[in-house]
């Protein structure tokens, strides 16, 4: 009995070692059309790549896979994941814990952070070596990196913030069409005062209840959101309090934008500057560029500037901005040739002409300015606007460019706290000092929940 | 002293009153605007008959070429009915055990079950979604149906209410010749009417309305329900509120008939059980 039971054992750890071994040479091997092919190594080889519904019926997702196709030979099937707001479970982070099999990811860079703290993204330090794939060259400072110090997503575009404005409000009122030039946060103030014309319903000036507009003027300032070791909140900085005042100063004292209890109320969404034609400036996300050609959807009898992004008055010209990454799960059994086409994809997604702002840094002056001529003003000629009105917008190398958003410890926390008891100060329900404290303490309990 | 009375019953139906309209004005709103082209939703002053009365909102969700409402409809329809029959079977069999028959370790048992109630919920996500990944049920509506049928929760509210029914009567038909099914389905059940109907509304109103699960367990949009797929409405960059509005009062309509015809379980679920919908 004991014998047969030895023998038994011995069979099945013997198929188990096949196998595994079979298993390995299957799935991470490149093709046998790969091996003579150099030029695309894992030509035939399928990957699956997290994306939601809505995605894989743009025509930007559709090119860009069939683009890694043509480039690379590896094909991409999509593996359908819901979008995610704030606060919700994340199905694919729920998907890859349970060990699903997911070769791409896409998401910001505080996105990818989540999935990096749960542990179920791949460094790519490694893979880029096996490549011999200069990801610092291509990409700079707009590799996703984390605490460990390890590059964990490959940017494929930015998105840039900027000061858009309706041309024919500035006629009406007028006014000269603003500068690129020293164009400040007191200027904005300044010119969004003219422009507000209450009697018809005109406002100077409109941003969003977003998280980040309490806190973009302070980042403009300097201000840090952590200590040094990201044990403790830094909201007890004078700059915070500052930043709220200031932002909220604009609805309730100043005016010239819709006070917070009416931004909360929904009466403004996030696309009025393109639906109502009321406001005279917007200043958002780049995002916000891909509704100006859709005339169809967005009728408007009026052309819309753009300007970069304001900044406080004796502080360098900056910028907040969030880049879009392309990372590799751990559960991956073709990292390499995931690495391959998320390289290609990062490398590659702007020339797609979906008004993108490439995140490469090894591009030259006259690549850029063909890709403008080229992709963007054709994509942005109802508005007439020029070469040098984009390259001062979004191509700026002299401005500071600042992460859109908190990311650390507890961020995502931090951030609806922020929202929570900002609002309620905006509203006059609470003091700022009172407000400030609440955050401090607040989201000092997030971290130490998060980091214990 | 009579007019006093009158005075403030006066004043008690008109805050009655205001309370009641702020209850309702959510939605009235919905209803309204289903009715109104999408730049009219957010027009102030607040329009309750639309002044550009359209149907278009309506027949867009039965025509899209990208959102298949009337199937996600269906899907709904199918989860919550299999999952009410499964529920009804499951549950009220489940609570005669626990009330009507003695076996060894009986009450250890529902301690047991009871002690699952315990248990947070988002913790079962990932548990749940790995076992389901290995019974090869992600992506089908078994996913959502399975939980459903064993709520503990149920089998607690009808195990005290089979627990009122004397065993006087059970004891009676057993010297007549019935078995624990005979018992089960003839006696039990019918006295148990108004405790099961509690259940099945109140199990209808969570199934229908469940987000979560669908959410989680299924990614073929063609498989997707109701709950998951208004949302789409609202994701993206486009915000049609119209469609929003139309789709949300089309979601809440089996909810509302039903609650037209059985208002009187609700009360009596809700004053008998303090199970709130």
């Amino acid at each position: 009995m004991k014998l047969l039971n030895r023998s038994i054992a011995a069979v099945m750890a013997a198929a188990s070692l096949c196998t595994m071994a079979a298993g390995c040479t299957e799935k991470n091997a490149p093709s046998p059309t790969a091996a003579t092919n150099s030029e695309k190594p894992y030509e035939g080889v399928t990957l699956h790549y997290a994306v939601s519904e809505s995605a894989t019926q743009g025509g930007e997702t559709q090119e860009l896979i069939e683009l890694v196709r043509e480039k690379t030979g590896i094909n991409i099937e999509f593996t359908i994941v819901p979008n995610t707001n704030a606060g919700e479970v994340d199905k694919a982070l729920v998907s890859l814990m349970a060990g699903d099999e997911l070769d791409i990811l896409y998401g910001t860079d505080s996105k990818l952070k989540s999935y990096y703290s749960a542990g179920v993204l791949t460094p790519l330090d490694e893979l880029a070596v096996n490549a011999n794939y200069n990801m610092e060259e291509k990409f700079g400072d707009n590799l996703a990196i984390y605490s460990d110090d390890r590059v964990y997503g490959l940017p494929a575009f930015s998105d840039i913030w900027l000061t858009y404005y309706n041309k024919k409000l500035f006629d009406e009122a007028g006014l000269e069409y603003p500068s690129a030039d020293g164009w400040t946060w007191e200027k904005y103030v300044e010119t969004a005062k003219k422009l507000t014309d209450a009697s018809k319903g005109i406002y100077g000036s409109f941003m969003l209840d977003y998280d980040n507009y309490n806190y973009m003027y302070a980042f403009q300032k300097g201000f840090k959101a952590y200590n040094e070791d990201q044990t403790k909140s830094n909201f007890s900085d004078p700059l915070f309090k500052e930043s709220l005042e200031w932002f909220y100063g604009l609805g309730n004292k100043d005016k010239i934008q819709p006070d917070s209890i009416t931004y909360a109320s929904g009466t403004y969404p996030w696309n009025s500057f393109v639906a109502g034609g009321k406001m005279g400036m917007f200043v958002c996300g780049g995002w916000v560029a891909s509704m100006l050609p859709d005339l169809e959807k967005y009728p408007r009898d009026w052309q819309c500037g753009i300007l970069p992004m304001p900044y406080p008055e004796g502080q360098e010209p900056s910028t907040l901005a969030v880049t879009g990454c392309y990372a590799v799960p751990t559960t991956s059994k073709n990292k390499d040739a995931a690495f391959a086409a998320i390289a290609c994809m990062a490398e590659n997604q702007y020339t797609l002409g979906y008004g993108r702002i490439p995140a490469r840094v090894d591009l030259s002056d006259e690549e850029i300015t063909n890709y403008i001529s080229e992709k963007l003003v054709p994509t942005f000629a109802n508005d007439a606007i020029t070469v040098e009105e984009f390259k001062k917008a979004w191509f700026d190398p002299d401005r500071k460019v600042i992460a859109e958003k908190i990311i650390g410890p507890a961020d995502t926390t931090i951030n609806q706290i922020i929202i929570e008891e900002a609002q309620l100060y905006g509203a006059g329900s609470k003091p700022i000092d009172e407000a400030v404290s609440s955050i401090t303490s607040r989201a000092d309990t997030a971290i130490a929940e998060e980091t214990k | 002293m009579y007019k006093k009375n009158k005075v403030t019953k006066w004043i008690v139906t008109i805050i009655m009153l205001v309370i009641g309209v702020m209850c309702i004005y959510p939605f009235i709103f919905m209803l309204s605007s289903s009715f109104k082209p999408s730049g009219d939703v957010l027009m102030k002053p607040f329009e309750l008959i639309p002044s550009n009365f359209t149907l278009k909102n309506i027949t867009g969700l039965f025509n899209s070429e990208y959102y298949n409402f009337p199937l996600w409809y269906w899907n709904t329809i199918l989860m919550t009915g299999i999952t009410l029959l499964l529920k009804l079977f499951l549950i009220t069999l489940t609570a005669y055990g626990f009330s009507k028959i003695q076996f060894k370790g009986r009450d250890a048992i529902f301690l047991v079950l009871l002690a699952a109630l315990m248990i947070p919920s988002d913790i079962m996500i990932l548990p749940r979604y790995i076992i389901f990944k290995n019974l090869k049920l992600l992506n089908t509506m078994w996913a959502i149906i399975i939980p459903s049928c064993v709520d503990v929760y149920f089998v607690f509210l009808l195990r005290q209410s089979f627990i009122s029914i004397p065993d006087s009567i059970s004891e009676a038909a057993k010297i007549d010749g019935c078995n624990h099914f005979k018992i089960y389905y003839s006696i039990i059940v019918p006295l148990a009417k108004p405790a099961i109907a509690t259940m099945m509304l109140f199990s209808f109103v969570w199934t229908w309305n469940d987000y979560m699960s669908p959410y989680l367990y299924i990614s073929d949009i063609k498989k997707q329900m109701l709950s998951v797929g208004i949302k789409l409405f609202s994701s993206g960059q486009v915000q049609d509120y119209g469609a929003q509005m139309a789709a949300a009062t089309l979601v809440l309509l089996p909810i509302i008939v039903m609650f037209l015809f059985c208002q009187r379980y609700f009360v009596e679920g809700v004053t008998s059980s303090g199970v709130k919908g």
